[in-house]
């Protein structure tokens, strides 16, 4: 039996290996609603209680960035899968990418080539790998076959994808050579290249890589999602997915219509050191998370679809006038609705 | 087949654009040509030849830090390589008239004359056709054609004796930086003091600008020169200033058009 690494990033199905395909054992197990919620989710919140607590800003907010997108990632993750294994639809790719980056965080794996996708560690491979295995498949030069080859001492033999072709590029030698570097991107002798090392300073290197940008249909995909970006070139990015909540109705009793969360932030005041309580809401669908005052989530924990907001507001000794302004804001939000 | 034609759009009216650019734009859907433009034009593009694709130069316009002169000068080398190493047959495409106020377009002449490249330009309508129905041009004392930037910041100063048309009120460097409108004044002030040292301050000038999508109809408003920075103007917006001593028609706003 076959062996395949879990890269160089998930598979189609058209792409999957025959045998044990470590790439799609993630899509099945770790690309799913139930793991993200069950165990991503969880997992984060470990992470950023545990950071606070040693007083590490940029991990707490790395992890309570992840947490909050665990939610439409939640939302999404199914029907990605499955568009992204049956069709490689490039309208999904934010959303694993998204997912493998929720991934690495919460079980503290690596990455795996470029792009955001998770290299699981020795201890979930090894789970995962069933008897009778004889070989392993090398897909790409960065899909992870070298750290199987070191977990279980197989023998790996060439089987590599059939993608676009990729120029790999040294940074300092772009602007020497763009005129050809650009030339085959042009005649699409090439998709994209993969620039190795840092950009050098100056005009004259952004102007050349604006270029290369402009004209490699697959540039900024590849560069955000690995090979997941050959294969879907017009993949968006992860902002272009959300879009605000609809407003929900108004009424005289209203219930909540998202979930709810008060936690220490935001992420940028995790950084800094100056964070406070904030309430966040969070919907199960292609919504960001909203800061608002933790008093509103308060206030949208008291909604039960039979209280008015004036019994409310009599229940937690609080302004009728302010706990109804709070209301109405959540019903715009698509917080509450009647 | 390969080769480098620059058209010119117009001023925004699809209605402005010469047969000429249509066909180019037409034709480039048959031929595979590589299309670039920016922004407004490629609006303009979509609305006239929906299936074909222009490229975006939009980057250009992000990358702060970079003189504006660079980024044109770049833009003209990389459209005169790719035509004429990369073999491609390539559009650029450019809102007004090609030979108006653009820096790349002039770079490209000058290289391709150099190189002895075959160059095409296709003509389109300059803005100032279009603005000047809202003013009398009599052309018996010539007519100047500035900058805000020539005269506000480098000290550039009319002859009194002919009309002046003074461009691109609402933008913030020699490079053509556009501003929004509210911070034209900054601008509008410079310019007017700058005037005020040639001109009294009754002189009266007029603002002429467009009313933007989708009719671009010509507006324009009449102000002594002395309240000239005393509200924002749009960024696209041109100075009328007569002559000081020219025909009275030249001082008189004309009327819009009534459609």
């Amino acid at each position: 039996m076959n062996l395949w690494p879990p890269g160089p990033c998930p598979p189609t199905a058209l792409l999957r290996g025959e045998g044990c395909d470590l790439g799609v054992r993630l899509l099945e197990v770790c690309y799913t609603q139930s793991h993200i919620q069950s165990v991503v989710r969880p997992a984060l919140e470990r992470r950023i209680a545990e950071a606070l607590e040693r007083g590490d800003g940029p991990a707490a907010a790395a992890a309570l960035q992840g947490m909050l997108d665990s939610w439409p990632v939640a939302a999404l993750i199914d029907a990605s899968v499955k568009l992204w294994t049956d069709r490689a639809a490039a309208a999904v790719v934010p959303v694993l990418a998204k997912a493998a980056e929720l991934l690495c965080l919460a079980h503290g794996w690596s990455k795996v080539g470029s792009g955001p996708w998770p290299m699981p560690d020795e201890e979930w491979i090894t789970a995962q790998i069933p008897p009778g295995v004889r070989s392993i498949c090398r897909r790409s030069d960065t899909d992870g076959s070298d750290l199987l080859e070191g977990i279980t001492g197989h023998a790996v033999v060439e089987r590599p994808w059939a993608l676009p072709a990729v120029d790999v590029v040294s940074a300092e030698m772009l602007v020497p050579n763009r005129g050809e570097i650009v030339g085959r991107l042009v005649r699409a002798e090439v998709a994209c290249i993969e620039l190795v090392g840092e950009l050098p300073p100056g005009p004259d290197a952004r102007l050349a890589m604006g270029e290369v940008r402009m004209e490699a249909l697959a540039q900024a995909a590849y560069e955000r999602f690995g090979v997941a970006g050959l294969i879907a070139p017009r993949a968006p990015i992860w902002r272009q997915l959300l879009r605000p909540a609809p407003a929900g109705t108004e009424g005289d009793v209203l219930h909540q219509a998202c979930d709810t969360a008060v936690i220490p932030g935001p992420p940028s005041a995790l950084i800094q050191g100056t964070a406070s309580p904030v309430g966040w809401l969070l919907w199960r669908g292609p919504h960001g998370a909203v800061a608002v005052q933790p008093e509103a989530v308060a206030v949208l924990g008291q909604m039960d679809g039979e209280r008015t907001i004036q019994q409310i507001a009599d229940s937690m000794d609080a302004p009728a006038g302010v706990v109804k302004q709070m209301a109405d804001q959540l019903v715009k939000l698509g917080a509450a609705t009647a | 087949m390969a080769g480098l034609t620059i058209v010119g759009l117009g001023p925004a009216r699809p209605e402005h654009l010469t047969r000429e650019a249509m066909q180019v734009l037409e034709g480039a859907l048959h031929t595979g040509a590589r299309v670039y433009g920016l922004a407004h034009v490629r609006e303009l593009v979509a609305d006239l030849v929906p299936a074909l694709q222009v490229r975006s130069l939009d980057y250009l316009y992000a990358m702060d830090g970079i003189p504006r002169p660079v980024v044109y000068r770049d833009l003209a080398d990389m459209l005169v390589r790719r035509a004429f190493e990369d073999e491609q047959d390539v559009i650029y495409v450019v809102a007004g008239s090609p030979l108006f106020i653009n820096d790349a377009v002039l770079w490209i002449r000058r290289t391709c004359a150099e190189a002895g490249h075959p160059l095409r330009l296709v003509h389109g309508m300059s803005f100032l056709d279009l603005i000047l129905d809202r003013v009398y041009w009599t052309g018996h004392q010539g007519l100047q054609f500035m900058s805000a930037w020539n005269v506000a910041q480098d000290g550039m100063d009319p002859d009194t004796r002919s009309p002046t048309v003074i461009c691109q009120l609402g933008e913030s460097s020699s490079g053509g930086d556009a501003v929004d409108a509210g911070s034209s004044t900054a601008m509008l002030a410079a310019l007017r003091d700058r005037l005020l040292s040639v001109y009294p301050g009754d002189h009266p000038v007029i603002i002429l600008y467009s009313s933007g999508r989708p009719d671009y109809r010509s507006l324009a408003r009449q102000v002594p020169l002395s309240v000239l920075a005393d509200e924002p103007v749009p960024v696209y917006s041109n100075l009328w200033v007569p002559a000081l001593e020219g025909p009275e028609i030249e001082r008189v706003l004309a009327p819009g058009d009534p459609s």
